[in-house]
């Protein structure tokens, strides 16, 4: 099987609704998985068991004070449940990134003579991280589409699927509204789809929304549907993911 | 006497070889050494301890089904698993620790690093838990 290699330099960095690849330039995500020593006498050998694993994320990236990186990042210093994707190979749709819920760490703004002013922010995970897909990610939005199927796996019992809706960017003026859902078949060729997951509709305001079901769903086949209706010439920028994650 | 280059080190995880994307692996050993120096003795002097392994591992960020980086994440929380490191390349010298109860390997952590300017990497640190078996 052949190495799929990646260059770190086009990586999407998504938090909520939000598109800060434009203003960060390195990542390092870290698992942790709270090995616990559980050497006995008896014991020939050093012995380990699993604990909870816990995950982190140091975003690094450059301040700018008029964008709203700054001010989303400060404003919300104590929000919880942000949604962080990190996409090292871009989110195309059919990349495979990392998608968790997160508070923040700490932020440090550096602000060296001779340098650019960093803003640096440590992301905590709050709940598992998982393995995503990306289903759908298209601009200027304004019809109803399909996305690719993708074989994403099955979610045993004690799984959970989880799928993100982030729209980055409205445009266009009117009363249209989106419909996304997410599908599943037992097939790549969707004769007889289920709807697994169901995002509020949106109107004219940038959004993200998270939806998650419980396993188990013995389908491997994933798909976003994107259903476009009303009048008007809105445009909507859409990035749809999904996983089955640890419950 | 066959000194080896590492140029064809093996690395196989749960059964899944992963040494395609790896580019360092370090097997570290280390046995707890406790130190009984007494007065009367001539040197320091030590007694042995358990045996303790971790093979730390380096590579590039392949994000493919079946690959390095799925393959150790999904064995967060799954439990012990076999693993097979031959330094050499070959089965001469080969150590295996071997998942049965509390024994195997257990992945400590994983850290992925995404810089703008490089590659797309990660590092994970492989706890042996129970013995490690050398062919």
């Amino acid at each position: 099987m052949s190495t799929t290699i990646v260059h770190a330099k086009a990586a999407d960095i998504l938090l909520d609704e939000f598109d800060f690849s434009g203003l960060t330039n390195e990542v390092e995500l870290a698992v942790n998985n709270g090995l616990a020593d559980v050497t006995a006498f008896l014991d020939t050998d050093a012995t380990f068991v699993e604990g909870k694993a816990g995950w982190r994320a140091t975003v690094n990236g450059l301040w700018d004070g008029t964008g709203g990186y700054d001010a989303e990042m400060f404003t919300d210093l104590t929000a919880t449940s942000r949604r962080l994707g990190i996409w090292p190979d871009t989110a195309a749709a059919g990349k495979r990134g990392w998608e968790g819920s997160t508070i923040v760490g700490r932020q440090p703004r550096v602000a060296p003579v001779a340098d650019a002013v960093a803003l640096n922010v440590d992301w905590i995970g709050d709940s598992p991280i998982m393995a995503a897909w990306s289903l759908m990610n298209a601009n200027n939005l304004n019809s109803t589409t399909t996305g690719t199927a993708y074989n994403a796996g099955a979610a045993a019992a004690g799984e959970t699927i989880v799928g993100v809706l982030r729209i980055t960017e409205v445009g266009g003026a009117g009363a249209n509204t989106l419909d996304v859902t997410i599908q599943s078949d037992d097939a790549e060729g969707f004769v007889s789809p289920t709807t697994r997951l169901t995002f509020t509709q949106v109107g004219t305001v940038v959004t993200f929304e998270m939806q998650s079901a419980a396993g188990a769903v013995a389908d491997t086949w994933w798909r976003a549907v994107a259903t476009y209706a009303g009048a008007g010439s809105r445009t909507y920028d859409v990035v749809v993911t999904f996983g089955i994650r640890s419950t | 006497m066959a000194r080896k280059s590492a140029k064809d080190a093996n690395y196989q995880f749960n059964a899944v070889a992963i040494e395609d994307s790896l580019s360092e692996t370090t097997q570290e050993a280390t046995v707890s050494e406790a130190d009984i120096t007494a007065f009367t003795d001539e040197y320091q002097n030590a007694l042995v301890g358990k045996a303790n392994i971790a093979t730390s591992l380096t590579g590039s960020y392949d994000p493919a089904t079946g690959k390095s980086i799925l393959t150790l994440f999904a064995a967060i929380g799954s439990g012990p698993v076999t693993t097979v490191f031959q330094p050499g390349g070959d089965a001469t010298g080969q150590y295996s620790c071997t998942a049965s109860g509390l024994t195997g390997a257990l992945v400590r952590d994983l850290t992925m690093r995404f810089p703008v300017g490089d590659k797309a990497s990660f590092t994970a640190v492989i706890q042996h838990s129970g013995a490690t078996t050398r062919a």
